[in-house]
């Protein structure tokens, strides 16, 4: 009966069933999880670049987009920073004279456009303008004059 | 000679690998992220602008040459507004691949637009 007990004593337990389902596990894991997380981007969408009536004073402003992230607004070609700063004087000028001036953009697109540049755009003018930007869905669109 | 390389034990020492192993197992089990598979690989745009976790049970997927899958099934551009239709009290949401062109996901949108949603949740990637 002792010596029973002494061998069951030193009896060590095998590791290898647990390592072997422990790198299972792993391998698994490695395999089906995505390391990148997925987000939500609210876009708004808009038939035609046309006005909505609200109590809020809005001005629109219809632009269009080309590719290489440039923006074609009144009759000129803009680099993205060229066009913040053409925004900055237009917002200065239109709010001197209407407190709580909120400015609405509806961007439209040009053939060759991808979605990548469209949202790199659209976040651009939402997050370093604080303007509310619409998509526009029609695919033909003509340039409307800045008013 | 023999100073300079000792002989190894028999049985090596599997505690410390064991315990990476499992540092491992949990790092992967904590940021890793189980969803359904896509009935189409594509690739999201990506987006700086977090507007919360997607939620959606049946996700429209657009691939870079045009083809529509709503949940697992392929739809054609004519018949997508009675799907949409079936779907209009739910918060649609869409999975575009980052390099489609307006030609490619324009009739789409302008298909959602018309059949009454105004703002879709447009899945992303966040921004590396």
């Amino acid at each position: 009966m002792r010596r029973d007990l002494r061998a069951t004593r030193r009896t060590r337990p095998s590791l290898t069933p647990l390592i072997d389902v422990v790198f299972l596990l792993l391998i698994f894991f490695m395999i089906v999880s995505k390391p990148m997380k997925d987000q939500q981007y609210n876009l708004t969408l808009s038939g035609q670049g046309q006005s909505v009536t609200s109590k809020i004073k809005e001005k629109n402003i219809d632009i269009k987009l080309q590719p290489d992230e440039l923006i074609s607004y009144g009759g000129k070609t803009y680099s993205l920073k060229g066009f913040k700063e053409e925004l900055l004087s237009f917002k200065n000028q239109a709010a001197s004279g209407q407190a709580g001036l909120q400015i609405q953009i509806y961007l439209a697109l040009e053939g060759g456009v991808t979605l990548q540049e469209t949202v790199k755009v659209m976040e651009f003018l939402q997050i370093a303008m604080s303007v509310k930007v619409s998509l526009v869905t029609s695919l033909v669109t003509e340039e409307l004059p800045l008013k | 000679m023999r100073e300079l390389f000792p002989p190894r034990n028999a049985r090596e020492n599997v505690i410390p690998l064991i315990n990476v192993v499992f540092l491992l197992l949990i790092f992967f089990m904590i940021t890793g992220h189980i969803s359904n598979a896509d009935p189409i690989l594509i690739t999201p745009p990506f987006s700086n602008i977090e507007a919360g976790d997607v939620s959606a049970e049946k996700l429209l997927v657009v691939s870079e040459k045009g083809e529509i899958y709503f949940g697992d099934d392929k739809v054609r551009l004519t018949d997508f507004v009675h799907v949409l239709k079936s779907h209009k009290d739910q918060i649609l949401t869409v999975k575009i691949d980052q390099n489609c062109t307006r030609d490619c996901f324009m009739p789409v949108l302008k298909k959602i637009s018309e059949t009454g949603f105004k703002k879709i949740s447009l899945m992303t990637l966040q921004a590396p």
